[in-house]
């Protein structure tokens, strides 16, 4: 087990804890700098393989010196400080303000190229000495990095946030009355912390979009774009990071249809003290070919006053439940665990989130009544999260584990630990996201009553489907699901579970039935019941919200002709070609692109160039060897045709427009994709980030667009002093 | 960087490398372990008892059972992929007579290779021939199944149907 049991012998506890503390000095000295993974690599800390030594005293894995028995030595269990589950509410999300006017609201107003106006940089930056200067704007300077569309489509609201580290939040804003949020006083500060009775999380541990609790909200419609100022307030030293977590950031938007330079580049990153402006235009995929005069109402925005703006593009591309996190290359699992990730919800015509206007294009799905959109009274965002703290409380990672992943000991809903939930007799709609770095869900509820699924990653189904546990939540899936609590009496609860165990971040351990999940009897302290439904009341309104038969059928992809495929086979043992020394980076994971050579990751090497405008099939292969993979393609949603090679293999919830495709042990899956309406550098990588960190990921860009983009990008090199560019380290063939 | 209890030098732990070749090809030799699932086709019976009438269900499940071997350096025990389609079960309404329909198919299962193993798994059942809310409701099917442990295969197995009873 990859925690201690509670009952293990003070002796392994020590033990255990030394072997933790070597491990976090390594993971510090890497995160800091002071030492590179090649440094690692030839001092033997990490094996060729990307392994960490099987050294007695370091590595996890290896098998007590005093003990017999063929268990690893495990991690010590996090400190619970005598905390009981289900004993405080759990906190809606912070809703983001949203301010009107980007141009106007925003000091300096944001601009289509880069900001490269100078400020003095600190010192304490890496590589900075005392009278350098440097651009305000972290992203890449020039017309390649300028925002597409910015003068077409340029942005409505501005939201402005920060990273930054752990305080108290005094604005915190749930979007809902304190009735409808557990009875959290929302005037009262939120502390930094996972309960009440924990400690609180230091501002080194704890890295949160504006440093607070609980987790943010970002909320859009379509046809308004938002210009996303993000700054960077994390300590202008490298070494202060509290043992992990690199204060370089990319916030990836996730899976948000936009140009590549507002997509969360992973080397596209930026400084403490430095800006990045990332703008979202919200619009519907086929904007430039498909009802491109705006006529149809399924194609559209709530207005504000119960009405519809028509907008160009495919309705049946509308997307609702995104989420965003960093994105910082080789060190996305370390920022996204430590807080770095919030949820963005986008309204539509048909997902309004109002669920009483009946205009004929609205779902009406669970929401509320009192706003226009957007309402949030039986909507809810779910962030699951396994979490490790050290005996201070304080979070703790371990990097350690390349080859698998990292799974921690304790689970949170929205950051906070274990908590309950207060909910009416009626329908309510769960935004449920895997936020954690390697671990998959399986939801059940605790009477195996049923729900209905009506969404999978960012997309509405084409019709819902009614489960009585999910499928398995890949890292960074999305499952949009509706519960009706009218079968309940007031006074009754009824939980969320998770059915699946691990042992390792490779893959789920195995599949508990429900009632082995409630037993408590499972070596993983993440089974079981992790959210408590308390039914208060009847609803103060008569619930009116539908799940209609059919929601939102795929676009028909059958006319347009296929340009090509390809093939990505995803596996461990992979090369590494390049030896740029930014840009290239060497670990045991690795992609082999159309026959070729599994290789590591190198941002700097274009693997795919798909032709502006057409339509490709893509099969994704596991390599095998007991992982599974949760593969992300960044920018176009796709359509499984396959599983293993049949459509008969797909299930019904895996039937709409997904973002990320579980391989599964030794398996594969075949999807098609569009690629249009904008260009640049993007992504594909495992979202098991402790993978993804390791060299599981690869560029691939959009070709032949036009001006100004592509043949191919030089790649940006980020500095305080300003960002460089310089050539791609590889071309691969036939991309 | 300060090292806890860690004495090695840099020096002494490249050697460990060399001593280690071993342990590393064997972990860049192909990890690849596939094998094709197999079918079985499992009875199933057995009353869900509950309001507004009792059902009771009979018909063949239809089990896909993969198995997955760890070929990386612990070499976990095999486990197997358990696919369950219930479309083949359906039920009868005790006191209408009505039909109902079983659903949740495509529903997976990871579950560690042993030569018996008993697999309990909730599905919806709604009257009609969809499933469909608000009158969906829960069934649990229990089934008792043998594997072959070199294949992974289902040699032989049985499923009782009955209405959940956990403590919620």
């Amino acid at each position: 087990m990859f925690f201690l049991s509670e009952k293990s012998s003070k002796r392994r506890i020590r033990e255990a804890e030394n072997a933790r503390r070597n491990r976090l000095e390594i993971i510090k000295a890497l995160a800091d700098g002071q030492v590179s993974r090649r440094d690692l690599f030839k001092w033997g800390l990490f094996t060729a393989g990307g392994l960490l030594l099987w050294k007695h005293g370091l590595n996890p894995f290896v098998r007590s010196a005093y003990a017999d028995s063929s268990i690893p030595t495990g991690l010590p269990r996090s400190p619970l400080f005598g905390v009981q589950a289900f004993t405080q509410p759990m906190p809606r999300f912070d809703v983001l303000p949203r301010n009107p006017n980007p141009f106007t609201f925003l000091t300096p107003a944001p601009t289509k190229e880069a900001n490269t106006t100078q400020q003095l940089l600190n010192p304490a930056l890496e590589g900075v000495t005392p009278g350098d200067t440097g651009p305000i704007e972290g992203r890449p300077p020039g017309p390649i990095w300028a925002h597409q569309k910015f003068d077409t489509l340029p942005p409505q609201i501005a939201v402005e946030i920060s990273t930054e580290g752990a305080k108290a939040n005094t604005v915190y804003n749930p979007g809902v009355p304190s009735s409808l949020n557990s009875g959290i006083d929302s005037t009262q500060p939120f502390p930094p912390r996972f309960h009440p009775n924990l400690p609180d999380q230091g501002p080194l541990a704890l890295w949160t979009f504006n440093g607070t609790l609980p987790p943010k909200l970002l909320i859009g419609r379509y046809g308004e774009g938002i210009l996303n100022r993000h700054h960077n307030k994390l300590p202008f030293d490298v070494t202060q990071n509290g043992g992990f977590g690199r204060h370089t950031l990319s916030t990836h938007e996730h899976n948000g249809h936009h140009g590549a330079e507002n997509d969360g580049f992973t080397g596209a990153f930026f400084f403490p003290g430095q800006f990045y402006d990332y703008h979202y235009p919200i619009v519907l995929a086929g904007i430039n070919s498909i009802n491109t005069g705006a006529t149809d109402p399924r194609a559209g925005s709530p207005n504000g006053s119960g009405g519809i703006t028509k907008v160009p593009g495919d309705w049946h591309e509308t997307m609702s439940t995104h989420w965003f996190h960093d994105h910082m290359f080789s060190f996305t699992a370390q920022n996204v665990y430590k807080g770095d990730a919030g949820m963005f919800n986008i309204y539509s015509a048909l997902d309004r989130g109002n669920e009483a206007i009946n205009d004929g294009v609205n779902l009406r799905l669970p929401s509320g009544t009192a706003k226009d959109f957007g309402n949030l009274d039986y909507d809810v965002n779910l962030m699951l999260a396994d979490k490790a703290w050290d005996a201070n409380g304080q979070l703790a990672f371990d990097i350690f584990d390349t080859e698998d992943g990292f799974v921690a000991d304790v689970m949170t809903v929205n950051l906070v630990y274990r908590p309950f939930f207060e909910v009416e007799r009626r329908k309510y709609r769960f935004r449920i996201l895997n936020g954690a770095v390697s671990r998959f869900f399986k939801i059940s509820l605790s009477d195996a009553s049923p729900m209905i699924q009506i969404a999978n990653d960012g997309n509405l189904l084409p019709s819902p489907v009614v489960i009585t546990q999910t499928d398995q939540l890949g890292i960074a899936e999305r499952y949009d699901v509706v519960i009706d609590f009218s079968r309940y009496s007031v006074g009754q609860t009824v939980s969320m579970v998770n059915l699946l165990a691990h042992e390792d971040g490779k893959m789920p351990s195995n599949t508990l039935s429900l009632s082995q999940a409630l037993a408590g009897s499972s070596s993983d302290p993440c089974v079981g019941k992790f959210l408590e439904f308390r039914i208060v009341r009847d609803p103060a309104q008569p619930d009116v919200s539908q799940v209609p038969a059919v929601m939102i059928p795929n676009p028909d992809l059958s006319a347009i002709p296929v340009s090509r495929t390809r093939t990505f086979v995803f596996g461990d043992s992979a090369d590494q070609t390049t030896n740029d020394p930014v840009t290239s980076f060497r670990g045991p994971w690795g992609i082999g692109t159309n026959g070729g050579d599994k290789l590591n990751a190198d941002f700097g090497r274009v693997s795919a160039a798909p032709k502006f405008g057409t339509r490709e099939i893509w099969t994704l292969q596991n390599d095998g060897g007991g992982w599974d993979h949760p593969i992300h393609i960044h920018f176009e949603e796709g359509q499984i045709l396959k599983r293993n090679g049949s459509a008969n293999n797909v299930p019904a919830w895996e039937k709409g427009r997904k973002d990320v495709y579980r391989l599964r042990p030794d398996g594969s899956v075949t999807l098609t994709m569009q690629f249009r309406d904008f260009g640049g550098m993007f992504m594909e990588h495992c979202h098991n980030t402790v993978h993804e960190d390791n060299a599981m990921l690869l560029r691939w860009e959009i070709d032949d667009g036009g001006t100004p983009f592509l043949r191919p990008l030089p790649t940006p090199i980020p500095r305080p002093q300003g960002v460089t560019f310089e050539a791609p380290t590889e071309v691969l063939n036939n991309i | 960087m300060k090292m806890h209890r860690l004495l090695t030098t840099p020096v002494a732990l490249s050697l460990f490398v060399v001593v280690l070749s071993g342990l590393v090809l064997w972990a860049g030799t192909p990890a690849r372990a596939a094998f094709a699932p197999t079918i079985a086709l499992i009875p199933v019976s057995g009353i869900v008892s509950g309001q507004p009438e009792s059902v009771k269900f009979s018909g063949q499940a239809q089990i896909s059972s993969e198995l997955v071997l760890d070929t990386s350096k612990f070499n976990t025990p095999p486990a197997v992929i358990l696919t369950v389609d219930l479309s083949g079960v359906s039920g009868t309404g005790s006191s209408t007579g009505a039909k109902y329909t079983a659903g949740g198919n495509g529903t997976s299962v990871y579950r560690r290779l042993v030569s018996a193993d008993t697999v309990e798994i909730a599905f919806p059942f709604s009257r009609g021939g969809t499933i469909s809310m608000p009158s969906a409701r829960s069934g649990v099917a229990s089934f008792a199944l043998s594997f072959d442990l070199n294949t992974g295969a289902i040699t032989k197995g049985t499923a009782t149907v009955a209405a959940p009873s956990f403590a919620g």
